[in-house]
């Protein structure tokens, strides 16, 4: 239970996007309650792990090397018509141990100030009244009820978020935006350890990609599925995933099974309200091409909390000012993302043929064997065609 | 007064055994039928419209939908209880 009835900061949910934004306020000096509706932080884990360079990932905090598990030098994309591309570099990202990352985060936050509170649920927000927003708790074990009051309130309760539709905003997820995933902790490592592989295209799995993540440091290989929304009667997740495994590492052992959903909208239209901000996976801040959110939720994290100490500074919490936000984390990510959605729509709706050498070229792009002619012609090709044309390629791009 | 509708004999089935608690269907579901308490996940038959988002989601395929028989006439018209009430 909460210490204080009355904080400057609620946030909701202690994943790497809440916790960083409560270590930040609570930095400069702000009151701040984050709170946790699991009885640990960080367990379950619903991520794939993989995640952007090291460098990325030193803009905001101090890189622990506890929970680094791989530095990966490649990926390997296994595309149709046996088409495969492989890219070896030097930090591409990292694989990290996601609850050890979480428990770190959250450690951050509590010692820059903030009171981290597991096993507590919020049950409701109530509108603005006199510059205060009342929330409604629950404890998970002794399930009494008690309120709190806030000036500020930031949703960062992931993909399940329910709380942005208690202040009016439209988080819902439409079912074709929407990727469920499911990822199988397999004991035996990888053939390529220091390389992220991918299988994507009409002959293993259209509108996603199966993916294998080795963990080198705890000896698992992660191996999981996502695709958007499937139809119904189609194959389950869990069934494709089990038929990789038994294809990839056929006498080794599942040690785990989690799944989850992954938001691939694109960034939400409107994430803020009156005293009110949502972060993170709530928000739909994740790579609508890779699935991927850790990098760009901390990022969206980042950018919060400067616009809400802007705002307290200011002594304006309201909506229009909180939009400055909103319209950062466009400029920062969200076009970006915009951008590679379309990519993404592209190519999942191609034919056989046409997806084949589309892979074709994406080959000899990172091969770099190809003639300069063929080259640019490649690569108009897949701008102008993945943007449809020059009024959408605008929209992409300059808005 | 708007006319209410009677819904329909369905419902909304969660295999407890095969749920692997891990929230997807809760973010999906747009009438707020499902809530995760702890690592039980909870139906709410009386919000639920059976759009079948959530079945279509659910990667470990825990949800479903099923036709229920007509609802049973009361005890009082039929005289005994309706069977799913019995023992």
């Amino acid at each position: 239970m909460p210490q204080s009835t009355a904080y400057d900061v609620v946030v909701i949910g202690a994943g790497p996007s809440g916790s960083l934004c409560a270590r930040n306020l609570a930095s400069k000096g702000y009151q701040v309650l984050l709170a946790e509706k699991r009885p640990v932080v960080g367990v379950p884990v619903r991520c794939g792990e993989a995640t952007g360079r090291r460098a990325r990932l030193s803009r905001f905090m101090t890189v622990n090397e506890e929970y680094i598990e791989t530095d990966l030098n490649g990926v390997i994309l296994h595309g149709p018509g046996g088409v495969s591309v492989r890219y070896d570099k030097d930090d591409v990202g990292l694989m990290i141990d996601r609850a050890k990352f979480d428990q770190d985060v959250a450690r951050q936050a509590q010692r820059a100030g903030a009171e981290l509170c597991v096993s507590t649920r919020i049950e409701g927000i109530s509108p603005v009244k006199n510059g205060i927003r009342e929330l409604t708790l629950v404890d998970e074990i002794t399930k009494a009820k008690s309120v709190i009051t806030a000036k500020l309130v930031v949703g960062a309760d992931g993909v399940e978020s329910l709380s942005g539709r208690w202040v009016g905003l439209k988080t819902r997820q439409l079912p074709p935006q929407v990727c469920s995933a499911i990822e199988l902790r397999v004991d035996a490592m990888d053939a390529n350890p220091n390389h992220l592989t991918f299988w994507q295209g009409h002959e293993s799995v259209n509108k996603g990609y199966v993916w294998v993540f080795p963990k080198v440091k705890s000896g698992v290989v992660n191996l999981g599925s996502g695709v958007l929304t499937p139809k119904l009667g189609e194959k389950n997740m869990y069934d494709l995933s089990m038929e990789y495994k038994d294809r990839l590492f056929p006498d080794a052992k599942v040690l785990e099974v989690h799944g989850g959903a992954v938001p691939v909208s694109g960034n939400m239209e409107e994430y803020v309200a009156d005293r009110f901000v949502l972060c993170g996976d709530a928000a739909h801040h994740t790579n609508p091409l890779t699935g991927g959110g850790i990098i760009s939720g901390i990022l969206g994290a980042d950018i919060a909390s400067t616009w809400i100490d802007a705002g307290f500074k200011a002594g304006d919490l309201g909506k229009e000012f909180l939009q400055q936000y909103q319209r950062d984390c466009w400029v920062q990510f969200g076009k970006n993302h915009r951008y590679q959605m379309r990519i993404r729509d592209f190519v999942v709706d191609l034919p056989l043929p046409a997806q084949t050498a589309f892979y074709r070229i994406f080959q000899g792009m990172v091969k770099g064997n190809l003639s300069m002619p063929s080259k640019f012609l490649g690569y108009t090709r897949m701008l102008g065609l993945a943007a449809g044309n020059w009024k959408t390629t605008k929209k992409a791009f300059f808005t | 007064m708007p006319a209410v509708k009677p819904k329909p004999n369905k419902t909304l089935l969660l295999d407890r055994e095969t749920c692997i608690s891990c929230a997807g269907c809760v973010g999906t579901c747009p009438d707020l039928a499902l809530d995760m308490f702890g690592v039980d996940l909870q139906v709410f038959q009386d919000k639920c419209t059976y759009c079948t988002i959530c079945v279509r989601f659910c990667p470990v395929g825990a949800l479903s939908i099923v036709k229920t028989a007509p609802a049973a006439p009361t005890p009082s018209a039929s005289g005994a209880p309706p069977a799913g009430l019995a023992a």
